[in-house]
């Protein structure tokens, strides 16, 4: 029911994840005013344990046409550069 | 002609105190409450009259009494919980009559055994209601049962109520509104205990709601005991004081509905935030579809679109600023600018700080 999910940049322990069953994710930070959060905590009082994180997928590597583009240089600008 | 009253107090002749006291140095004290044609900030219900509804415009309520919490149980109009138990419901904004614009509207259905509406009032709105008698209205109509019941409770600890299986919470009162097929306003007084200063609940309920519809508006709570008329507010006010509770970053119907702004932070992983419109009640928690390809990120040098992988609230999330974490699948470059959107009616991301 519930799973951890980890900071992007921290790797720490960043927000709990809720599967609601109907098609739709809830994501809570610890905030004790928030009653979602309580009944997470009331959920681990009972001796349950949330899943692990699980990275999202690598993205697929950029081929080199795709790093010219990102970089804003044409291949004969690429090549005027290198003096090709 | 001109003239003038000279006297001290005004007094009705059935009254035993006096309605309004003058002294010499020209206040006017008003023995109990002015009553106006018109008032202001005097209802503490938020969005009593039905017409925001953030979420949506109709919703089925699935039976249960797990609710209501931050982000469940609320199913369409804002700031209105809603319950059944034995069978679902629906729960609907439906178009008033007269002066009243939108009503929210529950169709029974076969086995429902109970059904409840209510609104939990937090402690920073209703601490000073504690110790005195409010009065509540309500404009209500039931096409098949005739008795609804309010209870009034306060929560046990600040703005801490439970849910309605679990309760944590302490009645203050209970009655009921004899109803018919025809929308009547109905009134009653509570008389609220000094300890409930952490918050106060306001509950319809009805029984076997089998079948026809149960419509309920303009629902106020005030100080006092008399019954103003409904306080009506600018649109964009009740929406701000909505939004204290809820904020929804909204989906397209078609094409791309940009949301936020933010950054790769490397490869596939970035950030994007943004500001809330009002300081939210509590840390939101975040609600989204469970297909993240319903949301995608377009990486703005390069001019890539692509699908979500991932979306999530990241920690640093407070009540005035949030920052969804996102994960795509394609590579960016570590600080590339990027816009997250939705193209996919019915997804939204919804921030939920309800009580």
């Amino acid at each position: 029911m519930y799973k951890v999910t980890l900071d992007a940049i921290t790797q720490q322990l960043n927000s709990i994840e809720r599967d609601n069953g109907d098609g739709t994710i809830t994501y809570i930070l610890p905030d004790p005013a928030n009653a979602d959060y309580q009944a997470y905590l009331a959920w681990l009082a009972e001796g349950n344990t949330p899943n692990p994180y699980v990275p999202p997928p690598e993205p697929a590597p950029l081929t080199p046409q795709e790093k010219l583009a990102a970089a804003g240089l044409s291949v004969d600008e690429l090549k005027t550069l290198l003096g090709l | 002609m001109a003239a003038t009253l000279k006297c001290d107090t005004i007094q009705n002749a059935s009254s035993s105190t006096a309605n309004l006291t003058l002294d010499a140095s020209g206040n006017a004290t008003v023995g109990n409450t002015l009553v106006m044609g018109s008032s202001f900030k005097r209802n503490r219900i938020i969005n009593g009259n039905m017409y925001i509804a953030q979420r949506a415009t109709s919703a089925t309520v699935t039976a249960g009494t797990a609710v209501p919490t931050a982000s469940t149980g609320y199913p369409c109009l804002d700031r209105w919980y809603v319950y059944s138990t034995g069978a679902n419901v629906t729960a609907a904004q439906v178009a008033g009559s007269g002066s009243n614009k939108n009503l929210l509207q529950i169709t029974g259905a076969a086995s429902v055994t109970a059904v409840g509406v209510g609104q939990r009032i937090e402690q920073l709105n209703s601490y000073d209601l504690a110790g005195q008698t409010a009065t509540l209205s309500v404009n209500l109509a039931n096409s098949v049962l005739t008795t609804v019941t309010w209870t009034a409770s306060y929560a046990n600890t600040a703005d801490t109520f439970g849910t309605i299986g679990t309760p944590t919470k302490t009645q203050i009162a209970t009655g009921t509104f004899t109803v018919t097929s025809t929308l009547t306003q109905y009134t009653t007084n509570i008389s609220i205990p000094a300890a409930a200063t952490t918050g106060i609940e306001i509950l319809f309920t009805v029984g076997a709601q089998t079948s026809g519809t149960w419509q309920i508006g303009n629902v106020q709570l005030e100080a006092g005991s008399v019954a103003t008329p409904y306080e009506r507010q600018i649109y964009s006010d009740q929406l701000a004081q909505c939004q204290r509770y809820t904020y929804i970053l909204p989906a397209a119907a078609s094409g791309l509905y940009f949301q936020a702004i933010g950054a790769v932070n490397s490869g596939g992983v970035g950030l994007a935030g943004g500001s809330f419109p009002v300081t939210m009640r509590a840390i939101p928690v975040l609600t989204v579809s469970a297909t993240a390809s319903n949301y995608q990120i377009y990486l703005v040098n390069g001019g890539t679109t692509s699908s979500c992988t991932a979306v999530s609230l990241n920690g640093v999330t407070n009540t005035n600023y949030f920052l969804l974490q996102l994960a795509w699948s394609t590579t960016g470059t570590a600080g590339q600018v990027l816009w997250f959107s939705c193209s996919t009616a019915g997804s939204p991301a919804i921030f939920s700080a309800e009580l």
